[in-house]
């Protein structure tokens, strides 16, 4: 269990770096924290034979202009817990942080890494998901601006090209009367979710006037509620209408049924993440 | 082969590797140094678990490649030869380990959070032990006496006004 | 001569072997480095049941460094052979490489060896492996199906072995039985799972013609004797040397073919050849444990009276036989042990080994008892509720509290604490018992409180293992002891310590018996080389046997050292006291003389020694088991609270109430009790070894072998009580399993409680507790 050969190359700009990539086309990864990629290389499952490795670039920042919060490829996860933007902001977001791994991966995974590994439980593909964030990619051709629904093609499947690599991915910040939550279920503290919900909702005069609703475990992908979020649209926040969104939600998804956990127990299990997580929103808004 | 400078517990060294080579494997082969334990190779035990500028990091999942520059800690700079750090001795006079196998790993990721507590003046409670250990994998102690190291450490660290 | 007054024994004396441990400087395997050393790497079987047309190495030639190859074709002939001998047993041979056909997963085809473990590594994905597959034995029913295809030519069927056990007169416990309540339990492929993956390491010195092997073992002495036997070399030209061993919990606890194979390399290579297993290889291809399937019929009296019990058990124990304790041991050890601490004189139990296209199963902290307990207590429970009654009375209507008692097979019980120890914790779980019922009447949340009682024969001896005809045929261990001139204590001991403290309670044990310091006592093991002859460490043998073993050692030392001062003092021996560093007459503590310096005169100043006295202060003790074993006792109780609409199962508290006779060191015990205690957890609630239906493993990386992680456990209470036994010089009995004997079943008796339904197995992971839970959701 140790890596196959490859090339190391460090990265000095972020216009090297996408030299390097452009060069090495389909060959080449570009490397940060290396907490998803490395241990697919020890298993020899991955083996790009250059690695670009990127640390040392200027994309390790959370920035905002009141409109849009911009998260810079290499910011690790830990920086959010002390982040006021992502904690004023973004309650789902913060919530979801403390599922991903433990400690010292949270001290050292990138959103960027962590995004384009495209893990299907991964809690922040799933938070770009809910906040219908862009991801912002780049390669010498130039940046694409790529929605986060249509980021995530499947497992361990993304929409960067050959040569491409995340940047960053930038958020749009929600009014002010907008809170949300993320719900997670995992065997174990840090493993990967069998299924997580995360819901962000905007609210007026007691009613919610938007709602996100995100689920990881429903399929390869984190996928919207988009049903049970319209349904949820002009609904009181008193959260009495949260089982009948779980329920429309649960009835519509088509879980895999596997060894780690049987679809049935797999629907049961969304649908009442569902209900609880759009139940702690409402809380959160009425406690605002 | 690339050449790159390690500076490991306070000494310089500079060496060829080849890209590949996991700084777990170069701090013991290269540097001799038996404290850095592999256990599973791929992320998920924290056996290996050094310090990289100063945070604990997973050397497995490291390339040596990618140090150059760096300053490294292993558990051998933590209490010397006859580890004497705080939680070191806590985990003696607890029976915070059994094989010790993962115990540097423990030791290194846990350093930095009772030096975090006792610079917060407070003793963290279990669940909070407990969720900084998470990451790391003992099948011996069954983490109780680990728990109670840890408390000890702190409450060590405390008192003496570290 | 009497014993001393203890003051060591019993004293919580922090580890001698903690520094070296904590500082980074204890030596591994992997620490183990020599010159022009070569790297193997295994290319492993791809197919779990299929012929191999070919193995192509001739991709080898195309590197640009040397590599050396070896197939089954080099190894034909070499083989692991662990029968019993047990003329129904369908034998079988595993071979160091297989040899025209792979049975599992992970079987060893071909070594690759190159000067460095990446090369190594690099070169064995080059080797190209042609397989003609054959159908699948996947699971017991297919192995129990006699047109199976067989596993091995000239095999009739799967069933490795079916054997029966009884005792008493079932038929009349049948006829007067009021109740019969029959269910079956089953408990899942799981194992120890160091921290340490295995490892070897050896060399061949052509000068001296000896081997050298280091391996992360249990049990150096039993790889020496197999080496010997399979290679044809006297074990006097052979050391085997268990270095630090990161864990063991029995997975180490076998002699493996790549130990036979990698001494046999380094002999055909003249080079040392090492090997560290890596994580992967481990978890497909070490050793697994458990995977039984026991069908439980139970005769009870209208009073709440077990008076019978039948078995019929079965063990998926994979493709191959494991030395030294063979495919029959666990479903054998499940028979054994089945009636446990209750009153009954009515028992038949049929045992049954089959073979399938998996791992093999071998030892595991426990070995088969957690299973046997997991049936037994949750029967317990099941009877108990069929009945009206509670568990813990019904338990006490039938709990053994006469000793010594002859159970229903013939084995003599040894005083043990089994009802106090019941009503303790009885008393421990109170208030959790109250909160549960309390919330029995809840849709959302329960809470349920399950108790496992149990025993555990421990430090068995020889005539246990003559009875099962096994090949590990006996049961001592041994210790030398020598004292120096200087007056400090070498213990050289038969067991290996790899966690268990030995360093530390064997010096304790000694330095009673002498009147010295246990700091005073440098306790060495696991080198051939310097240990006398013993099976190892494994079966809770540890403390009882080799705590006593050093005892009489340091006794006969003692009589010397008492001897001489007596003479020098001019008293009697019997009247010379061994304490403090000092041998004082008796009632005169002005009278004495420092026993280093009696250490001295016996070895420097012999002209002091009384006539006729031989100069040395050294000698030897090796201690069989008791027949029948010694018992040592426990009740588990834990807590669980379930949320019942995801399953999410939280363990609350996990109490354990213990007797293992005399405790050696309570910091010792302690950890041993919870670390078996929370890798029982692991069973009960995480971990579980997967096959698909073509029998691939789906459980390769941590990632889906769920230890126990901090967060998911509680502080584990362990509270003691102290019965002596008469069968071992301390009165200790065995610890070093019991902790994880108990947890599957007091965590789904727990379970069964908090959700009123009866457990019928493990892993009762977040979706099996769920589905468990499904007519507490249908009725709301």
């Amino acid at each position: 269990m140790r890596p196959a050969s490859f090339e190391y190359h460090r990265a000095t700009s972020l216009e090297h770096a996408l030299e390097l990539l452009a060069e090495f086309g389909e060959d080449g990864r570009p490397i940060a924290g290396g907490q998803s990629l490395v241990p697919m290389m020890n298993f020899r499952l991955a083996r790009p034979g250059h690695l670009v490795d990127i640390n040392k670039l200027p994309l390790n920042s959370i920035e905002s202009d009141g409109q849009m919060l911009r998260i810079g490829a290499l910011t690790r996860h830990i920086a959010y817990f002390d982040n006021p933007l992502i904690a004023r902001h973004f309650p789902a977001f913060l919530d979801a942080v403390h599922y991903i791994g433990h400690p010292t991966i949270r001290r050292n995974g990138s959103i960027g890494g962590s995004i384009s590994h495209a893990d299907p439980t991964a809690e922040l593909a799933a938070v770009c998901v809910l906040y219908d964030a862009e991801i912002i990619a780049r390669s010498t051709a130039g940046e694409r601006r790529i929605r986060a629904t249509d980021f995530f093609l499947s497992a361990y499947v993304t929409a960067l090209e050959p040569g491409e690599m995340v940047v960053g991915v930038e958020l749009p910040v929600p009014p002010s009367s907008s809170t949300g939550s993320f719900i997670e279920l995992a065997e174990r503290s840090g493993d990967f979710a069998t299924a997580a919900i995360g819901v962000s909702i905007e609210f007026s005069s007691g009613r919610i006037t938007r709602a996100a609703i995100v689920c990881s475990g429903a399929d390869l992908v984190p996928i919207r509620a988009r049903e049970a979020e319209d349904f949820l649209q002009g609904k009181p926040l008193d959260a009495a209408e949260a089982s009948e969104a779980a329920r429309l939600f649960a009835t519509s998804i088509d879980p895999v049924d596997d060894h780690i956990a049987s679809a049935d127990y797999r629907r049961g299990l969304i649908g009442k993440l569902t209900q609880r997580a759009i139940e702690a929103a409402c809380n959160r808004a009425l406690d605002k | 082969m690339i050449d790159i400078t390690l500076e490991v517990n306070g000494v310089t060294k500079t060496l060829q590797v080849e890209p590949r080579r996991l700084l777990a494997d170069v701090l013991r082969e290269e540097f001799r140094l038996s404290g850095v334990h592999i256990g599973c190779a791929h992320g998920a035990c924290g056996c290996c678990t050094v310090h990289l500028d100063g945070t604990p990091r997973l050397s497995c999942l490291t390339f040596a490649a990618q140090c150059d520059g760096a300053s490294i800690r292993t558990v051998e700079s933590i209490g010397g030869p006859n580890a004497e750090h705080m939680l070191q001795q806590a985990f003696k006079s607890e029976h915070g380990l059994q094989c010790g196998y993962c115990t540097p790993g423990f030791i290194m990721t846990l350093v930095p959070f009772v030096e975090e507590m006792v610079g917060q003046k407070r003793i963290p409670d279990d669940a909070e032990i407990r969720e900084a250990m998470s990451g790391n994998i003992c099948r011996c102690t069954g983490y109780h006496g680990i728990v109670a190291a840890v408390r000890k450490a702190v409450g060590t660290g405390l008192e003496s006004g570290v | 001569m009497k014993a001393e007054r203890p003051r060591h024994i019993g004293a919580r004396i922090q580890r001698f072997e903690d520094i070296r441990l904590l500082s980074g400087s204890a030596r591994y395997i992997d620490d183990i480095r020599l010159p022009d050393m070569l790297h193997l790497n295994f290319v492993r079987a791809e197919t779990a049941h299929a012929n191999i047309l070919e193995v192509d190495t001739s991709g080898l030639a195309d590197l640009d460094f040397p590599t050396w190859v070896f197939t089954g074709k080099d190894t034909a002939g070499l083989s692991m052979k662990a029968h019993q001998d047990y003329p129904e047993m369908q034998y079988s041979e595993q071979p160091l490489l297989a040899e025209g056909k792979v049975r599992f997963v992970g079987e060893p085809v071909a070594v690759v060896l190159a000067e460095d473990a990446y090369k190594a590594e690099d070169a064995a994905e080059l080797v190209f492996v042609d397989y003609d597959p054959l159908p699948v034995v996947g699971n017991m029913a297919q192995a129990r199906d006699p047109e199976s295809t067989p596993l091995f030519e000239g095999w009739n069927g799967n069933v490795i072995v079916q054997r029966q056990m009884k005792g008493g007169d079932l038929e009349t416990a049948k006829a007067q039985a009021a109740h019969v309540i029959r269910r079956t339990y089953r408990t899942q492929r799981q194992a120890g799972v160091p921290m340490e993956g295995r490892g070897v390491v050896a060399s061949f010195d052509k000068a001296t013609r000896v081997l050298t092997v280091w391996s992360s073992t249990q049990m150096p002495h039993l790889v020496r004797t197999y080496i010997s036997e399979e290679l044809g070399l006297p074990e006097s030209r052979i050391r085997v040397v268990a270095p630090d061993v990161g864990g063991g919990f029995g997975v180490k606890g076998q002699v493996f073919a790549d130990e036979i194979l990698i001494a046999w390399l380094a002999m055909q290579t003249g080079r040392p050849v090492k090997w560290i297993e890596n994580r992967r290889e481990h978890l497909i291809a070490s050793i697994h444990a458990r995977d039984h399937e026991h069908t439980l019929e139970a005769y009870v009296s209208a009073d709440g009276r077990l008076l019978g019990l039948t078995a019929d058990i079965t063990v998926d124990n994979g493709a191959y036989s494991t030395y030294p304790f063979t495919s029959a041991g666990e479903p054998g050890m499940v028979g054994k042990v089945l009636p446990g601490p209750y009153d009954f004189q009515a028992y038949e139990a049929t045992f049954r080994a089959v073979a399938t296209n998996k791992c093999a199963i071998g030892t595991y902290r426990g070995v088969a008892r957690p299973s046997a307990v997991f049936s037994q207590e949750r029967l317990m429970d099941d009877i108990a509720a069929e009945l009206g009654l509670d568990p813990v009375e019904f338990r006490l209507k039938n709990i053994i509290r006469q000793f010594p008692y002859r159970n229903v097979l013939g084995f003599t019980y040894d005083p043990g604490s089994y009802a106090e120890a019941l009503e303790q914790i009885r008393e421990l779980v109170a208030n959790d018992v109250a909160e549960a019922k309390a919330s029995h009447s809840c849709a959302k949340t329960r809470i349920g409180v399950g108790i496992a009682c149990f025993i555990e024969q421990t430090a068995h001896g020889t005539p246990d293992f003559t009875r099962r005809r096994v090949p590990i045929e006996t049961g001592y261990i041994a210790a030398r002891l020598d004292m120096s001139p200087d007056g400090e204590v070498t213990i050289d001991l038969g067991l290996q310590n790899h966690g268990q403290g030995l360093e530390t309670t064997m010096a304790q044990v000694a330095a009673d018996a002498l009147g010295i310091g246990p700091e005073n006592v440098f306790v060495r093991h696991g080198d051939t080389m310097t240990t006398p002859y013993s099976v190892g460490t494994w079966g809770s043998r540890g403390g009882p046997l080799g705590g006593g073993a050093v005892h009489i050692a340091a006794t006969k030392i003692a009589d010397k050292l008492r001897a001489i001062a007596g003479h020098l003092l001019q008293a009697k021996p019997d009247q010379i006291e061994l304490s403090d560093g000092k041998a004082s007459v008796r009632d005169n503590p002005g009278s004495f003389i420092e026993i280093r310096k009696l250490a001295r005169i016996a070895q420097r100043n012999v002209e002091q020694l009384p006539e006729g006295m031989t100069p040395g202060l050294e000698a030897h003790a090796s201690l069989d088991g008791p027949a029948d074993g010694s018992y040592a006792n426990a009740v588990h109780a834990a807590v669980v609270e379930i949320d019942i609409e995801t399953g999410k199962t939280k363990l609350r508290r996990f109490v354990v109430v213990e007797d293992c006779g005399t405790i050696l060191n309570p910091l010792v015990v302690d950890g041993q009790v919870r670390g078996g205690v929370v890798q029982g957890i692991g069973s009960a609630m995480f971990e579980h070894f997967i096959y698909d239906e073509e029998c691939q493993p789906l459980t390769t990386s941590f990632a889906d072998y769920l230890m126990p992680l901090a967060p998911e456990i509680p502080n584990i209470e362990v509270h003691h009580i102290e019965t002596p036994t008469p069968l071992t010089p301390l009165g200790a009995k065995g610890l070093g399993e019991g902790g994880a004997i108990g947890p599957a079943a007091a965590i789904a008796n727990a379970v069964a409680n908090a959700l009123g339904v009866s457990v019928a197995s493990t892993p009762l992971n977040t979706n099996a507790v769920w589905k468990l839970a499904q007519h507490i959701r249908d009725a709301n």
